[in-house]
Order: C-alpha cells, then sequence, then structure tokens
C-alpha cells in the first residue's frame, strides 16, 4: 500500500493514503476558546468546519508552528473510508473530518505487508501501528483511525 | 396507494377468517413479505396516518353527527383493514373487519347513528392504536369481546361501554360466564358474512373514490419523501447561502451587480422555502393528548377537558418529534398533581370537570406551547419547605423567594411534590429531564402559578435550528456569532453614564432596570485568560464597555464584548466530537467572508456556570445593604428628548411621552388667523409655539425648517415647534423645582452641562386647552381622598403627585412595595387609594397587592395599577393579580378617570 510520509521535527512518519483525504496549505486557523491547546483550531473547508490537531503537541514533541512548509492532512470520515473500504480498514471511526497539522510534507512510499514490523515497546503510542525500515530510517506509520477518534484518548486533551 | 391494489388480497384474507386459517396464510405472506421489510414499514406508518385520521373524526363525531364523517372513518378503517389482512395481523384484520361492516350499515342508511355507538368506536380505534404500537401488533391481543360489541351495534342494540382499556377487556371475558361460546357464535356468524363483504366492498369503491377525488380539490395534494433526502436538500441550502453571503461581500464593491443581487434574493427564497418543507404543524402531536386525556380521566376517576388551541403552528420537524414526551410528562403532571378529584373541586366551588388547556402560538419568531391547568396551583410553601429538606436552597434562599421563583423549584433534579406517588407521576424525576429535555431544543421553559387557581407552564421554542439569524461580535480579538433568539439588547456604559459595572465579591453585576444581572467574561466562560493584548483594545476597556445581555428562560446574564460587526443568517455546523464537552458553544459557522466563528450557547452558558436567577438575586440580597437599595433608587433613568427653542434654550420632554418628530419647511404651514396648521399623516395638526405659553425666548428668524414634535397624548393633537432636536439621552434626572412658579415647568436639570426645563406636557395641554384637560377637577372629596402613590422612579413620582395634587387630592409617596405595605400598616384608615407601579425594587406590585387582598384591614382599598406597559396581557396578568384597575402612566386622563371611578362610586 502507498503510505504518505512527512516529518515531525526529526521523525519521519506515516499515513495510508486511502485515509487521507487532502493534503493542504495555508489554513486560516480559527482557535477555539477554552479548547486544549493540542487543538489548533477550526478551518473551513470548502463550507466544511474541520478540527485541527496539532500533531507535535499530540505526540509530546515540539509544536508545530504554521510555515510554508507546514502541511494540514485531512483525514476521511467515516462515509468517506467507507467508499474506499479495503480490507486493511476496519472502519468504525468518527463522523468528523480530523485534520492534523505537520511540520513538513516528504515522499510517498509503497511498502509491503511483509514490511511492517511492531512498534518498540519503548516508542509505544496510541496513534502508532507499525514501524518500516528504509535504509537507515525508521518510519512510523501512523493509524488513522485512533487520531479521528482523538476524544477516546481524553489525557491527550486535558 | 398500494393498499387499494392489494385489495384483493386482502378480501381474500379476510374471507377466510377460521381461527387457524389467518395464521397459515400469515406464514405464507410472511414469506413474501418479511415484517422487517420497506413494505410493512410503510404499512405502519400508513396505518398511523389512517388511526389519525380515525381519531380525528371520531372527535369530531362526538361533536355532532354528519354523513361525511361516517365516510372518513371508513375508509380510514378500510385502508387499516386492507393492510392487516395483507400482513396477517388476526387481530387487527378482527377488529377492523367488524368495525368496517358496522360503519358500511351507517353509511348505507342501514342502521341509524346514534351517538351511543360513538364510545365503541372510540375504544375500537384505541385498542387499533394500542395494536399499532405493539411489537408483535395486536398478535396476542383478545379483540373478541370488542368485535362482539361492534356486532351488537349492527343489529341495532345498545352496547354499555364501561371501561374500554384491552386490560379491562381481558377482566371482563373471564368474567364472562360462557366466553368459548360467545366465541362460537360470532364465528359461526361469519361465514354468512364472509360472502357478503366482497360485494359491498366492490360496490363502495365507487363513493370512496368520488368521495376521495373531492376531498383532493380542497385539500393540498402531498407527496410522501424520505427525510434523509430533505435533510441534505436542508444541508445543501445551507451551504447555498453561505456561498451567496461571500459572493455578496466579494463583491460588495461592484458597480452593477443586478443578476448576483436577483440571486441573492431568489437564493433567500429557496431557503425560506426548504426550511418550510420541515416545517410541519404540531397538531399532529396535540391531539394524540386527546387520548392520552381520555385515558387518564378513566385512570384518575377525574372528568378532565382538554382543550387544544393553535394545532396548525408550525415547527421544525425534528422539534416536533422531541417535543411528545416533554409534553406528554406535563400534560400527566396536569391531570395527576394538578387537577383536584371530583370532590375536592365541588368543595372549592370549581365546576366538577377539570380543564387542560394545550396551546401553541406564534410570539416574537418563536413558538410558545403553553400546558395549562385550572387545579390546584403549586404550593410554594411545600416546595420550599421541601426544597430546603433535601438541601436544594438554604433557608434563607427560601425566605427571600416569590410565588413563582419557589415553585419553579419543581425543575430542580429530586423534587416532587405529590405526597403520594402515583404509578403516573410523582416519583421525583421528570421535571428536571422535561426543562433540560427543552432546553436542548434550544428553547426555554417558565413557570406561573396561583394557589387553588391552577398552573401554566409556557415553554418557547425556536421554529427551526439550522439556519438562525445572529449578531457577529468581538470579544478579546475573536469573532462570535450568538443567535438572536438568545439575544435580549447590547448596552454600551459609557465612564459618563450613571450606571456603570460594579463588583459584588468579585464578581462584575449590572443593574438592568432594577434587577441585577452578572457579567461574564469570555475569560470567564472558558476559563482560559488570554494574553492580554496591551493595545488600544485594552485602554478601550477603561473608557468604555458593551456587553450582550442575554438570555435562557428567565436567566439573564451580561457578555462583556469588544465590538460589534454585524448581523447575518448563520448555518450552525455541530461541533466535532471531541469538542462537544465544550457546552458554551452551540457550535461553529461559516460566515460570509469564509472566516469560521464559534456558536455561542447561551443555555450552555448558564449550564456550565450554573447561573440561577435566584441563587444570584439571593447571594445578591444578602450584599445589598440598604445603601445598596437607595443606590437603586438614585439610579433610575429617563429617556429625554433634548430640543431648543430660541437658540440658547434647552428643553427636554420624556421620550416616552413623544409620538414622533417631523422635519418640516416654513412653506407646508397654512394659517388661519392666529392658528397655523400641518399636516402630518393626514391630520391637520396645530402647531404650538412655546413662547406663547410659556416665558420663553422666541424663535430665531432666519429658520427655514422647524422641527415639530408630536406627544403622545390622547385629545391633544398639536405639534410643538423647536428649531433644532439635540438628541435623546438616557440619564438618571435630578430635578430642581422650577423658580418661576409656572405649571407647565416640572423642574430643571442639567444635560451635558446646559441647564434645562423639563416640560410637562400634561399641565401644558391643560394650558393650552383648558376646558378640555380640567374637566374632571375637583369631583372629589378633598377631606377624604388620599391617596397612597407607590412609584420607584423619582420622575415619576413627582409628575404623579403633580398629576392628582393639581386635581385636589391628598398624595402620600412610597418608594416600593414594601414601604407602602408598611404606611398602610401603619394606618390602615389614612388611605382611600392606592396607585402603584407594577415594576418596582424590593416589592413589586404583584406582591403588594396580594399582601393587601391577603389583610383584612387592607382588602376594602382599592389598588389601581399604573405602568408603562400598554399590552393587553399586562392588563389582563394585573388584573388577575388583584388590582381593581389599569392605567397608563404616560396618559394622565386615564389614571384621573380610574381613580375617579373608584372614589366617587363609594
Amino acid at each position: 500500500m502507498l503510505y504518505s510520509t512527512f516529518y515531525l521535527g526529526e521523525t519521519q512518519m506515516g499515513l495510508p493514503i486511502p485515509s487521507i483525504l487532502e493534503i493542504g496549505r495555508g489554513f486560516d486557523f480559527h482557535p477555539v476558546r477554552g479548547a486544549p491547546e493540542v487543538i489548533d483550531g477550526l478551518i473551513n473547508l470548502r463550507g466544511k468546519v474541520v478540527t485541527i490537531i496539532n500533531t507535535g503537541l499530540a505526540f509530546e514533541t515540539q509544536k508545530v508552528l504554521a510555515s510554508d512548509e507546514s502541511r494540514v492532512y485531512i483525514l476521511k470520515n467515516n462515509a468517506e473510508l467507507r467508499e474506499v473500504a479495503d480490507a486493511d480498514f476496519d472502519i468504525e471511526t468518527s463522523p468528523d473530518n480530523i485534520g492534523i497539522h505537520v511540520d513538513r510534507i516528504a515522499d510517498v512510499i509503497s511498502v509491503e505487508k511483509e514490511e511492517l514490523q511492531p512498534v518498540p515497546a519503548n516508542i509505544n503510542h496510541p496513534f502508532y501501528k507499525h514501524v518500516v525500515r528504509r535504509g537507515n530510517e525508521f518510519i512510523i506509520i501512523l493509524e488513522p483511525q485512533k487520531i479521528l477518534n482523538l476524544n477516546e484518548n481524553q489525557e491527550l486533551l486535558s | 396507494m398500494y393498499f387499494a391494489r392489494l385489495n384483493g388480497l386482502t378480501v381474500q384474507t379476510a374471507t377466510l377468517k377460521n381461527p387457524n386459517l389467518p395464521h397459515a396464510i400469515s406464514r405464507q405472506l410472511l414469506l413474501l413479505v418479511n415484517k422487517d421489510s420497506d413494505i410493512f414499514q410503510n404499512f405502519l406508518v400508513e396505518m398511523g396516518e389512517r388511526l389519525q385520521d380515525l381519531e380525528d373524526g371520531l372527535e369530531e363525531l362526538e361533536q355532532s353527527y354528519q354523513p361525511d364523517l361516517i365516510n372518513k372513518l371508513f375508509r380510514a378503517v378500510h385502508t387499516i383493514k386492507g393492510g392487516g389482512g395483507f400482513f396477517g395481523l388476526s387481530s387487527i384484520a378482527d377488529l377492523t373487519h367488524d368495525f368496517e361492516d358496522l360503519l358500511m350499515k351507517v353509511r348505507e342508511g342501514e342502521l341509524d347513528f346514534n351517538p351511543g355507538m360513538v364510545p365503541t368506536f372510540f375504544a375500537a380505534c384505541d385498542a387499533l392504536r394500542d395494536m399499532h404500537e405493539a411489537d408483535d401488533h395486536g398478535d396476542s391481543l383478545d379483540v373478541s369481546e370488542l368485535c362482539k360489541n361492534l356486532k351488537k351495534l349492527q343489529e341495532g342494540e345498545t352496547v354499555e361501554i364501561i371501561s374500554e382499556p384491552e386490560s379491562d377487556i381481558s377482566t371482563e371475558t373471564e368474567e364472562e360466564t360462557e366466553p368459548p361460546e360467545v366465541e362460537n357464535i360470532s364465528e359461526e356468524q361469519k361465514p354468512e358474512e364472509e360472502t357478503a363483504p366482497k360485494e359491498p366492498s366492490s360496490t363502495a369503491s365507487a363513493p370512496i373514490t368520488k368521495s376521495e377525488k373531492k376531498g383532493g380539490q380542497i385539500k393540498n395534494e402531498t407527496i410522501r419523501v424520505k427525510v434523509d433526502l430533505l435533510n441534505k436538500l436542508m444541508e445543501l441550502t445551507g451551504e447555498i447561502v453561505l456561498g451567496r453571503n461571500q459572493l455578496l461581500r466579494q463583491f460588495s464593491d461592484m458597480g452593477n451587480k443586478t443578476t448576483l443581487l436577483a440571486m441573492a434574493h431568489m437564493i433567500s427564497d429557496l431557503q425560506q422555502l426548504v426550511l418550510q418543507t420541515r416545517m410541519q404543524p404540531i397538531g399532529s402531536t396535540f391531539t394524540k393528548f386527546n387520548r392520552i386525556v381520555r385515558d387518564l380521566a378513566k385512570q384518575l376517576d377525574k372528568p378532565i377537558r382538554l382543550n387544544i388551541k393553535g394545532e396548525d403552528t408550525e415547527l421544525d420537524r425534528s422539534i416536533i418529534e422531541s417535543l411528545s414526551d416533554p409534553l406528554t410528562h406535563l400534560i400527566r403532571n396536569c391531570a395527576d398533581h394538578g387537577l383536584e378529584d371530583q370532590s375536592t373541586r365541588l368543595a372549592n366551588g370549581k365546576e366538577r370537570e377539570g380543564s387542560i388547556w394545550l396551546e401553541a402560538k406564534h410570539e416574537g419568531g418563536q413558538v410558545a406551547i403553553s400546558v395549562r391547568d385550572n387545579g390546584r396551583g403549586i404550593d410554594a410553601e411545600k416546595v420550599k419547605a421541601k426544597a430546603v429538606a433535601n438541601q436544594v436552597i438554604s433557608q434563607a434562599e427560601a425566605d427571600s423567594m416569590g410565588e413563582n421563583e419557589a415553585a419553579k423549584l419543581i425543575f430542580h433534579p429530586g423534587l416532587s411534590t405529590a405526597e403520594q406517588v402515583t404509578g403516573l407521576s410523582g416519583r421525583g424525576v421528570g421535571m428536571d429531564v422535561v426543562k433540560s429535555t427543552f432546553e436542548k431544543l434550544g428553547g426555554a421553559i417558565d413557570l406561573e402559578t396561583k394557589l387553588n387557581e391552577g398552573t401554566n407552564i409556557i415553554i418557547h421554542l425556536p421554529t427551526t435550528l439550522t439556519i438562525m439569524s445572529s449578531l457577529i461580535v468581538r470579544i478579546e480579538g475573536d469573532r462570535f456569532a450568538v443567535p438572536h433568539s438568545e439575544l435580549k439588547e447590547v448596552i454600551r456604559v459609557r465612564p459618563e453614564d450613571e450606571l456603570q459595572i460594579e463588583e459584588i465579591r468579585g464578581q462584575e453585576v449590572y443593574r438592568l432596570r432594577g434587577s441585577l444581572i452578572p457579567i461574564l467574561t469570555m475569560a470567564e466562560i472558558t476559563g482560559v485568560n488570554k494574553e492580554p493584548d496591551l493595545d488600544q483594545e485594552h485602554q478601550k476597556s477603561d473608557q468604555e464597555c458593551m456587553f450582550l445581555v442575554l438570555h435562557s428562560g428567565t436567566n439573564q446574564f451580561g457578555l462583556r464584548i469588544d465590538s460589534i460587526d454585524h448581523t447575518e443568517e448563520i448555518v450552525v455546523k455541530p461541533l466535532a466530537q471531541m469538542l462537544s464537552k465544550f457546552s458554551y458553544y452551540a457550535g461553529s459557522s461559516i460566515l460570509g467572508d469564509s472566516d469560521v466563528a464559534m456558536v455561542l450557547s447561551a443555555n450552555g452558558i448558564c449550564q456550565s456556570h450554573k447561573l440561577h436567577n435566584h441563587e444570584l438575586e439571593s447571594q445578591l440580597q444578602n450584599q445589598l445593604s440598604l445603601e445598596e437599595t437607595q443606590l437603586i433608587d438614585m439610579q433610575e433613568k429617563q429617556d429625554l428628548l433634548v430640543f431648543r427653542y430660541a437658540a440658547d434654550e434647552q428643553l427636554a420632554i420624556p421620550l416616552s411621552l413623544v409620538f414622533k418628530v417631523e422635519q418640516i419647511d416654513l412653506d407646508s404651514i397654512q394659517s388661519i388667523a392666529e392658528n397655523h396648521f400641518i399636516d402630518i399623516e393626514g391630520r391637520n395638526t396645530l402647531l404650538l409655539f412655546l413662547d406663547q405659553h410659556l416665558k420663553l425666548k422666541p424663535l430665531p428668524e432666519d429658520l427655514k425648517t422647524y422641527y415639530i414634535i408630536v406627544p403622545k397624548i390622547d385629545d391633544f393633537h398639536v405639534g410643538i415647534v423647536a428649531s433644532t432636536i439635540e438628541e435623546s439621552v438616557h440619564m438618571r434626572l435630578n430635578l430642581d423645582s422650577p423658580p418661576v412658579a409656572d405649571m407647565a415647568i416640572l423642574g430643571i436639570t442639567r444635560i451635558r452641562e446646559k441647564i434645562t426645563y423639563l416640560i410637562d406636557l400634561f399641565s401644558l395641554a391643560e394650558k393650552v386647552s383648558p376646558e378640555r384637560f380640567k374637566s374632571h377637577r375637583k369631583l372629589c372629596n378633598p377631606e377624604r381622598d388620599r391617596l397612597l402613590v407607590v412609584e420607584d422612579t423619582p420622575f415619576f413620582r413627582d409628575l404623579e403627585r403633580n398629576y392628582f395634587e393639581s386635581v385636589g387630592f391628598r398624595v402620600t409617596l412610597a418608594n416600593n412595595g414594601s414601604e407602602a405595605l408598611d404606611l398602610l400598616r401603619d394606618r390602615p384608615n389614612h388611605f382611600d387609594l392606592v396607585v402603584s407601579d407594577i415594576v418596582m425594587p424590593v416589592m413589586d406590585g404583584y406582591e403588594l397587592v396580594k399582601h393587601m387582598k391577603a389583610d383584612s384591614s387592607l382588602q376594602r382599598i382599592p389598588v389601581v395599577a399604573l405602568t408603562s406597559f400598554s399590552e393587553e396581557e399586562h392588563r389582563e396578568k394585573a388584573l388577575a393579580a388583584g388590582f381593581d384597575d389599569y392605567a397608563i402612566k404616560t396618559n394622565k386622563e386615564t389614571i384621573l378617570h380610574s381613580v375617579n371611578s373608584f372614589l366617587t362610586e363609594e
């Protein structure tokens, strides 16, 4: 399957392309007063209001700051995911679209199932699903459903 | 309608009515038609609608018999029978079959209608309704008794219906000596009839279609549409509206944009129409209460009449759907707790039959639903006692509460006044759920009660949830949308204003017309302090501040804002799940400039901040010392219109007495001798030059236009000439007595540092045409006509004293109800009449009159309400509260008239 990868600080991460609605930049974030900092704000995606998560804060690294290089991945919601129904997606996620704000976009990579390795216990995080090795680099594959269901991870929201 | 097509089948199943056969058939049919299938669901929907027709028809039939009604009933029953038979619902089919036969006989004239049939009809209808709602659709229900009754009626016998609910029927059948035999008989009879229905039903089809055609011409044609489709249509329209707003903004500085504007208008129309498709009359929800009340009346053994009004009031479908449960709860409460039993009612001098009113009407862009009964009312003391016992409120709070406020405690979770818990209600849960249900719908609930007279619960609901007209405001740099339905007013406080935001225990409050409201900031609501923008924003707040007054039900609070942007129709989008816990937001919305703004929810803010009036009031009452009450007195404000006659002399009159102000050309004045006239709205109005009546300098010579102030006084159609209109001010009036004793000058004050004469328009009117305005004089006897004037506003207090003293009364003044009561109790025989304002601090007019009427030494004194409300409903309310008469403050004539009428009678 194809994965779109991006950088969060120096860490490279990937999301399966079928789970991505689009990748955009230059959005105006509209802050939600009272919401936790991990929520960057809301954007107007062609008439749809989408909540954006600051991936940096969600992974407890450096906060992602809006820049020319930063991008927003808009993840598909339940209904949209169902349309690309694939055995790999076990889709009972969220009725809402969620966006994740990342530092920098990188290559699209093709990964065979056999290459997916379990996440080492010491870098565990609810969003991490697999690790893929590319040369000397490790790429962390994220689980879109978990991100979409952020509200189940209340500790992240506090 | 496919049931017509299925009629062949229907008749077939009906003919084979051996008790064993329907099952065989139904099994067969079930192979064809699964109960989960769409077709079956359609039938259930259809049956529900036909049952509604049936109930409506029966209600009408109860009132009067018309052949058309029988037709209507017949059609409804016939359709249900068709479906019931097709799906093998034997009980439904059996019952409708006999029902139909009976109706047919009446219709064909073979049998005369007699009102004694109606109870049986109702019983059959109720049984059908139960079967419709039951999980097994009545398969397990025994309808033989009902069928037997229907058959008896067919034979022209009479049927005594004592109780209809099926539970009772089953017990009856047990009492029956040989129930199986009865069944056998009815079965034996069937075969003869079975052959018969085929014919009549085919002959019957002709008149049916005929009458349906007739009906079709009168009724609007309808088509059934999937709700899902409507929702999508609605959503899409919302997007189009947004798109339009954005386009309009984008092209706002383009020259010719006729096409765009035309399209924008069409989109508005489209939006309206789409909104309407989701609107439904509330009637269907209301009429089902007829049955509920009928059942309740039976169960509780209380005769109850349900009066329904405003069934055609339209509301959004989604709102109507959620109304049924809470309204049922309220109606049950009325029947169970509200209305007394027959003997108690008779003992209290009420009619035996209790009444419940269920009314809906449009009111200021919202829909108001009221559920009212004429029962015992809510005993405020009991509720208080219970609330104190349950530690919902403290004793001190309880003592400071008025009757209605205390009664509202029943909305608190865990309070129920019923001493005996019945099966229906009184379990101490419910009212709080009712309240929160309405609040979830964006509505609010209010309650009025009077011991032994009844309770009125009023629910205000928005007509639609999706598109809302909103005010866009800026708060600390962010934009927020505030729905107009929750917004009461916007108040700007300038440093020179008398009324400032004050602080009590670190909480900002503001005195809004005598009541204190808390002022919140966004930081308090969200718990997030924005790093202060050190620029203008902050400095501005030192000079001037603005806040919105929002309300949720009877709760009011202020919200500090920086500025107002504009008004916009917004589509509220629900928040993403992860944000849904922030209840102070109702959602988000995309504005015309494609910006995203959060939509604030007054209900949510109230809840998350636990703002409840009585808590705040009591908290504040503990805080407020004597000096505070004096402060209220001092801070009453007046709206004045400031104008000039001579260039350097400033004059003012109360704005409430001004009908209109117009600018006129000197050319348009016509004169006859000394009198000058002008045409204002088709009426020849006499111009009044003030220097002819007051000691004032003349008008400047070089004027090209005059301003004409037309006062709002009956029979005084003059235009007061002014050279310029300065402004209208909202200020505390500090009135000094006039230097020269001139009746027409109320006093002197300072407005914007200029000495200003305040003109007493009534005295002026007297001066101008004494014969008309002094006619009531001295009707009374100054020896005994001692008046107590209760009024909190110094301005009106003086004005009223002026009125009364000018015609010879002896006047005593009181600042509020409590003061008045003290005076009255001190010297009960000292006063002949009380003239009281209604809205006052400490103790209002309603309370005062209640206390007076409850006091044997004071109840003989007539009380006249004097208010600035002119609406009829306030009048009714005042008279209901015990006032003997009602007059509008600014109308001297009616005041004197009503006062005189009380004093001359004696």
